[in-house]
């Protein structure tokens, strides 16, 4: 009795401790329900009470339980779970089905409590729960338990039937785990849309720390999960209603929150596995990029895809190969009629490959199932063919989750390539690709090119962040060896492709020949007439100087002819004188002796 | 502390020893301390307990969990008070503080037939 007034007056000095302006910051712990970690910033209140709303088959046990169990397994902390709906071995077998090996965990380690009331049990008059605290408290002393859950508080304590007992019962346990320092939770139905029931759900969120909602939607045959967080008091949280999915390993959240900007940064370029391709991508792709690869069907998205992953395997790196609608068999096979070999690289472990189908999951499922791939095996590249497979459904976060896909991936530095199915207009291609666009920093857009009766496939580099990159159109050819690049003919306002490109590329190769001929001929013509005409300088240069000497010679036989003609005359004058001297003059004896012949 | 006064009869029970005997039967009332409802199913049980024609011959145990939180454990109990009627044939349980007393009239007898 003593010890129990004790207990009593504790309670109100707790309570009394609580209205008091003593300002502590709230300590948080985790649920091990990552994405909702996330948005809470540190998971529940410590020491405080959480109500978990929502309706039937909403996931309110499984977080509850889940809570417990990430609290005893990384925490080490025992836990209770009170049930006062199911039976205890329906709550287990409940949750066989996951992949939390739940029946290994020992009674004492989390004790699930059967708080049901039996079956023909009379109601007389006002009761409360103190019975059903005592008997926990004695529970935690023997266990150590540090959390607890009451699963479905609502089915009981409805049958107070008054507004003011109920809020009673309510503040009792409230004041039971602050007395105790315990964690708890409390999963409420907001099924029943009674005015009662909705004063009751409204007295819960008033009288709990954290009010967590966890509701279902349909969109068209889709039926889509989301978790909000209502209320947290003393903390901050992320208010949105985020996508949530009960999976293989219970519930996952997926937070809508984009990181963006502590991306790894890499200088490395990796093989897109053409060498064609890497070529006009200045080098490859960046490492730990994102890349859109958009295109009609058939349009060679898939072996390009196929042949990133296979060549990253071949440089000894690994490759996460996600499929939708497609079996892993299928896609092996077909990429080896390409000459990709994937069978070798599954076989090596470098490769892992996942098929899911994409009708009858949400987008966050496969999101999931895809963040366990990528922890399971650490690849440095995750290939997701198609990404539009996620986009394409009337699910709300269909955009989101694609987004968030991207988001993990260059988080971790893996290099990304998403594939999506896109018609030829243009506008289409803007309008479903606009999420993914944002954050692709390649963009690749494969495209049909119909001439001459042909369906040709046409490859543009739409964008690629960072890196210098070809604008021009590539004709993409896919051959038993592998994938190739050819470049494409431009000419009077035509792109030239396949055997348009051919026939044209034939003709030029025999004008080429034609005129490589001609210009021989040419040549050689040329060649003869200037030796010709060399022949006939010379020939001219050497009549020129037989000219020229002829011409000395005959200049020199002037100059003698000149000077024995001065001669000659100067002796006839000489003569001639004479002869009129000695007619006047008769010529003495003595000047005949000079005379010259 | 854990087993109290029984009336008429005067016989004081164990917990051990609790259950039917004859065509006596055992009433376990369990409260939490002196709580209020406590108190009143203490008192509206008494009341009834004293018209003899409801009930020929009965124990009464009452167990304080507050006092015997492990009792609480064994037995189950969820809410206080509870009142649990073990007849020859059949077990009943009633909760509340009692207070609807043809009901728990009804209780104690259909508790204490042998049909």
């Amino acid at each position: 009795m003593r010890k129990s007034a004790k207990r009593v007056s504790e309670l109100r000095r707790v309570r009394n401790r609580g209205g008091a302006p003593k300002f502590q910051a709230i300590r948080k712990k985790r649920t091990g329900i990552a994405g909702f970690d996330q948005i809470t910033d540190g998971g529940l209140p410590v020491g405080r009470l959480t109500a978990v709303i929502g309706g039937p088959g909403m996931g309110k046990s499984l977080f509850a339980l889940q809570f417990l169990l990430n609290g005893l397994r990384t925490a080490g902390e025992p836990g209770l779970f009170v049930t006062f709906e199911e039976p205890v071995d329906r709550v287990r077998a409940n949750v066989a089905g996951f992949d939390w090996a739940f029946n290994s965990v020992p009674e004492n380690q989390l004790a699930l409590i059967d708080a049901r009331l039996p079956a023909d049990t009379v109601q007389s008059g006002a009761f409360d729960i103190s019975g059903l605290l005592a008997a926990l408290t004695a529970r935690k002393a023997v266990m150590g338990a540090r959390n607890v859950v009451f699963d479905g508080i609502d089915l009981l304590i409805s049958s107070l039937n008054d507004e003011c007992l109920e809020r009673r019962e309510l503040a009792r346990i409230d004041d039971w785990i602050r007395a105790e320092g315990m964690t708890a939770i409390l999963t409420v139905k907001s099924y029943s849309m009674s005015e009662r029931d909705q004063k009751r759900a409204d007295l819960i969120q008033y009288l709990t720390d954290c009010v967590i909602r966890l509701e279902g939607k349909l969109f068209d045959a889709n039926f889509s999960r989301t978790l909000r967080v209502v209320k947290y008091r003393g903390s901050n949280f992320a208010p949105d209603a985020v996508p949530m999915a009960i999976g293989h390993s219970g519930i996952e959240v997926v937070p809508n929150q984009i990181s963006r900007d502590n991306y790894p940064i890499f200088s490395e370029r990796i093989s897109s596995g053409v060498s064609r391709l890497d070529a006009i991508l200045d080098g490859g792709f960046m490492r730990g990029s994102s890349i859109l690869l958009s295109g009609a069907p058939g349009t060679a998205k898939t072996s390009l895809a196929a042949s990133l992953a296979a060549a990253g395997c071949a440089r000894g790196r690994k490759a996460a190969f996600v499929s939708f609608d497609e079996s892993d068999v299928q896609i092996i096979a077909n990429m080896k009629s390409i000459g990709i070999d994937l069978r070798r690289h599954v076989a090596s472990g470098r490769l892992a490959m996942m098929s899911l189908r994409s009708n009858g999951h949400s987008p966050e499922e496969c999101f999931l199932k895809i963040c366990e791939l990528v922890r399971r095996h650490k690849p440095d590249i995750l290939v997701v063919d198609p990404l539009s497979a996620f986009m394409e459904t009337a699910y709300p976060f269909a955009a989101i989750i694609a987004e968030s896909l991207v988001d993990l991936a260059k988080s971790k530095g893996i290099t990304f390539l998403g594939t999506s199915l896109l018609g030829q207009a243009a506008g289409e291609i803007e309008a479903s690709a606009i999420h993914v666009s944002t954050i692709a920093d390649t963009w690749i857009h494969v495209s049909y090119v119909i001439q001459n009766g042909e369906r040709n496939r046409a490859l543009t580099i739409v964008k690629s962040r960072g890196t210098g990159h070809s604008n021009q159109v590539r004709e993409l050819a896919l051959t038993s060896r592998g994938i190739d690049l050819v470049d494409v003919y431009v000419g009077d306002g035509k792109v030239l492709l396949g055997s348009a490109r051919l026939e044209k590329q034939q003709l030029e190769t025999r004008d080429e020949r034609l005129e490589e001929v001609q210009h021989a001929r040419r040549k050689f013509e040329l060649g003869r007439g200037i030796a010709e005409l060399q022949a006939r300088a010379q020939a001219i240069v050497q009549e020129l100087a037989s000219k020229r000497r002829e011409a000395q010679l005959e200049e020199s036989a002037e100059k003698v002819r000149s000077t024995a003609r001065r001669k000659a005359i100067t002796q006839r004058g000489l003569i001639r004188r004479l002869a009129d001297d000695s007619r006047a003059h008769p010529r003495p004896k003595k000047r005949r002796a000079g005379q010259r012949p | 502390m854990s087993a109290k006064a029984s009336r008429r009869k005067g016989a004081v029970v164990s917990p051990a020893n609790s259950g039917a005997r004859g065509n006596e039967i055992c009433l376990r009332l369990y409260v939490a301390s002196t709580t209020p409802n406590s108190e009143r199913a203490k008192a509206n049980l008494g009341v009834a307990l004293q018209d003899f024609s409801v009930v020929p011959g009965y124990r009464v145990e009452l167990i304080d969990v507050l006092a015997d939180p492990k009792r609480a454990v064994t037995d189950n109990v969820i809410v206080t008070p509870t009142l649990v009627a073990i007849g020859p044939k059949r077990q009943l349980v009633m909760i509340g503080d009692l207070s609807d007393s043809s009901s728990l009239q009804g209780l104690l007898k259909a508790a204490a037939s042998f049909g």
